[in-house]
C-alpha cells in the first residue's frame, strides 16, 4: 500500500522540464537577490564569495547589490535630512567592510563621497566616512585611488578630531595607506609626533594603535626626531614625568 | 586630546554603551532587527567579548559553555571591578579566533540568558599591542586574498603551517554545526542575514530534495570550492575540530583522557594498550578508512541505489554532486578519525566488513 502510493524519487522533477527548471531556479535566485539587501541593513549584507555557486546566481545577486548601493548613494545625494544622510553614510561605510563590494563602491564613486565628507562639520558624518575609508583602503586599487585623490591630507587632519572612533579609523587608515611611495606623506613629522602623544594615551585602543604605527611604520630616527621636536615645542598634552 | 580618559581595560568605554536603535530609517533600509546607526571597522572588532547583564546566579559555567558553541575560547573571567547593574555580573571572554567572536556576538547579543538579556560587545581595549597588530595583519591578509581572488589571480605563497592556520581563521570556523552557521561560515563579512533566507540563497532549491546530506557537508563543499586553490580542506581542520560541540570542557578532558603524564603500573599499561587497540578497531569499523594496507574480508555490501532522474543532464549533475558530497564527507570523517587512527597505525588487522 505504502509502496504503491510513494512516487519514485525524481518523478517530481519530471513534471518540470529541465529548461524550465533552470528558469525557475534563476527566478528563485533573482528573488532572493532582490530582497536580500533589505535584510542586513544598516550593516553589510552577507556576501557570497564570487567563486561559489552557479554564474546565474552570482549575476543575480550582484545585480541586486549594485542597484541597492546605487539607491543608497542616490538617497544620500538627494535627501535634505541630516539624519538620513548619516544613516546612509553609515550603511555605505559598513558595506565598505566587505571586499566583494569594492568594485561597486568604486563604480558609484563612493570613495570620493567618503573623502568629501571628511571635511564636513557634522562629526558623525566625518566618523562614518573615516570608518568607511578605513574599511576599504587596504585594497590595492582603492589605496591607489585615495593616494591619487590626495586623500592623505584630510585623513591626517582627522587625527585632531575629538571623536575617538574618527581618530582611530584615521590612524589605521594611515597605516594601511602607507606604501614605499606614500611613506613620506603618511609618516610626516607632525603625524609621528601626534602618534607619540597617542601612544601615551590612557586609552588602550588608541595607544596600541599608535605604538604599532611607531614601531612598524616609522623608522627609529623618525621617532627620535619627533620626540625631540615635541620636547622643544611642548605642543599637545604634557608628557608624563619620567 | 582625542579620546576620553576612560579607555583603559576594565573601565567602561564609550563603545560599550548600547546605542539606541534607529527609528527613522527609510523602509528600504530597514532590517529584520532594529539596529543603531554605527560603523564597524577593524578597530572596533576584537577576539575579546565583554558580556554584560549576566545574572549573578553563579552561572559562569553555563555562560562559557554557551559561548563555546561558537568556537574555542582561550580565556574567560569575571570582571568584578566593571560597573554592573544590581544582581548582574560582567564577564570577559577571549576567543581564539576573531571570526568566532563575531559569530558569538551576533548570536548572543540581546539573547535571554537565565531570565536576563545579555549585552555582548567587543572589548578591543583588552588587547595587547601584539594582539592588535595580529588583528590588523589578519585583516590585511584577508583583503589581499579576497581581492586577488576576485581578479582571478591566484596567490601562491608558501607559508608555514601555523601561518596558514591563522589565515584560515578569518573564515574558517570548523565547529559550526547549526544551519545558521552555514551562512556565516564562508561569509567574509560578519553581518549575516537571518538563517532562513541565507538558506534560500545558499542552496539551489531544486537540489534540496535530492540530497539528504548533513548541512556541514554542503558547507564544506562550498568552502573548499572557494578556497580550493591555496588551502586544502583536510589539513586546515584541526584534529578533533569536528567534535560536536567542542565545549571548553571537552577540550580540557582530552589530555587527562590520554593519561600520558599520569603514573601507571605496567599491568595497567598493558590493559590500557589492549583497550586502545580494541577501541581503534571499533573506530575503523565505523569510519570509512582510506588506508590501503588494511585487509578487508567478508561479502561486499551493495552500493547505495542511484536515483534515476530520467534525464541525461540531470543524472550527470546528480552524480557530480553526489561525488562531491562523498569526497567532502570522506575528508571530514578521516580528519575526525585522525587522532585515533594515528595511535593505532602500527597494527594492521584484518577486519570483517559489516
Amino acid at each position: 500500500m505504502a509502496a504503491a502510493s510513494a512516487p519514485p524519487e525524481g518523478r517530481r522533477h519530471r513534471l518540470v522540464p529541465p529548461t524550465k527548471w533552470r528558469l525557475l531556479e534563476f527566478y528563485c535566485y533573482a528573488k532572493a537577490a532582490a530582497c536580500s539587501p533589505l535584510l542586513g541593513t544598516p550593516v553589510p549584507e552577507p556576501t557570497l564569495p564570487g567563486r561559489t555557486g552557479s554564474p546565474v546566481r552570482c549575476l543575480a545577486m550582484e545585480l541586486g547589490r549594485l542597484e541597492y548601493l546605487q539607491a543608497l548613494v542616490t538617497e544620500f545625494q538627494v535627501t535634505d535630512s541630516t539624519e538620513a544622510k548619516e544613516q546612509v553614510l553609515a550603511n555605505l561605510a559598513n558595506f565598505a567592510y566587505d571586499p566583494s563590494n569594492y568594485e561597486y563602491l568604486r563604480q558609484l564613486q563612493v570613495l570620493d563621497l567618503f573623502l568629501d565628507m571628511l571635511t564636513e562639520d557634522n562629526e558623525n558624518l566625518v566618523e562614518f566616512a573615516m570608518g568607511g575609508l578605513c574599511n576599504l583602503c587596504l585594497d590595492k586599487t582603492n589605496k591607489e585611488y585615495i593616494l591619487e585623490a590626495s586623500g592623505v591630507e584630510p585623513i591626517i587632519s582627522c587625527l585632531s578630531s575629538s571623536n575617538e572612533e574618527t581618530v582611530m579609523s584615521a590612524v589605521t587608515a594611515l597605516m594601511f595607506l602607507t606604501t614605499p611611495r606614500s611613506r613620506a606623506q603618511t609618516t610626516a613629522l607632525p603625524v609621528v609626533e601626534c602618534m607619540l602623544r597617542f601612544s601615551l594615551s590612557a586609552n588602550t585602543r588608541l595607544s596600541n594603535l599608535a605604538s604599532i604605527f611607531l614601531q612598524d611604520y616609522c623608522s627609529p630616527p623618525q621617532v627620535e626626531e619627533a620626540r625631540n621636536l615635541s620636547k622643544h615645542t611642548a605642543v599637545g598634552i604634557p608628557l608624563p614625568k619620567d | 586630546m582625542a579620546a576620553g580618559s576612560s579607555g583603559g581595560p576594565g573601565a567602561p568605554c564609550r563603545h560599550h554603551a548600547q546605542l539606541g536603535a534607529c527609528e527613522s530609517r527609510a523602509k528600504y533600509r530597514e532590517g529584520w532587527r532594529p539596529r543603531a546607526v554605527k560603523v564597524y571597522t577593524i578597530n572596533l572588532e576584537s577576539r575579546y567579548l565583554l558580556i554584560q547583564g549576566v545574572p549573578a546566579l553563579g552561572v559562569m559555567k553555563e555562560l562559557v559553555e554557551q559561548f563555546a558553541l561558537y568556537g574555542a575560547i582561550e580565556e574567560y573571567h569575571p570582571l568584578d571591578e566593571y560597573p554592573a547593574e544590581q544582581f548582574t555580573e560582567v564577564y570577559l571572554i577571549k576567543f581564539k579566533k576573531l571570526q568566532c567572536a563575531r559569530v558569538a556576538k551576533k548570536k548572543m547579543d540581546e539573547r535571554s540568558f537565565f531570565g536576563s538579556l545579555l549585552h555582548v560587545c567587543y572589548a578591543p581595549e583588552f588587547e595587547t599591542v601584539q594582539e592588535t597588530r595580529e588583528k590588523l595583519q589578519d585583516r590585511r591578509k584577508y583583503i589581499a586574498k579576497a581581492t586577488n581572488q576576485r581578479d582571478g589571480f591566484v596567490l601562491k605563497k608558501v607559508e608555514g603551517p601555523k601561518k596558514t592556520a591563522s589565515k584560515n581563521s578569518e573564515h574558517d570556523c570548523p565547529w559550526s554545526t547549526s544551519e545558521s552557521q552555514v551562512a556565516t561560515n564562508w561569509d567574509p563579512s560578519y553581518f549575516t542575514s537571518s538563517p532562513g533566507v541565507s538558506q534560500n540563497t545558499a542552496y539551489p532549491s531544486g537540489n534540496q530534495s535530492l540530497l539528504p546530506s548533513p548541512h556541514y557537508d554542503n558547507n564544506c563543499a562550498e568552502f573548499s570550492g572557494y578556497f580550493g586553490q591555496n588551502t586544502s580542506l583536510t589539513p586546515s581542520v584541526p584534529p578533533g575540530g569536528h567534535t560536536l560541540p567542542p565545549s571548553l570542557m571537552q577540550q580540557r578532558m582530552v589530555p587527562s583522557y590520554n593519561g600520558i603524564d599520569r603514573f601507571m603500573p605496567r599491568t595497567t599499561h598493558l590493559q590500557e594498550r589492549k583497550r586502545k587497540r580494541e577501541e581503534g578497531n571499533k573506530f575503523s569499523f565505523i569510519g570509512t578508512s582510506e588506508d590501503n594496507t588494511e585487509v578487508v574480508i567478508g561479502p561486499q555490501l551493495p552500493e547505495i541505489p542511484k536515483v534515476d532522474m530520467d534525464d541525461e543532464s540531470l543524472n550527470t549533475s546528480a552524480t557530480l554532486i553526489r561525488n562531491k558530497l562523498k569526497e567532502v564527507a570522506d575528508s571530514v570523517s578521516t580528519s575526525v578519525e585522525k587522532p585515533e587512527s594515528s595511535s593505532v597505525k602500527p597494527l594492521v588487522k584484518q577486519r570483517r566488513r559489516i
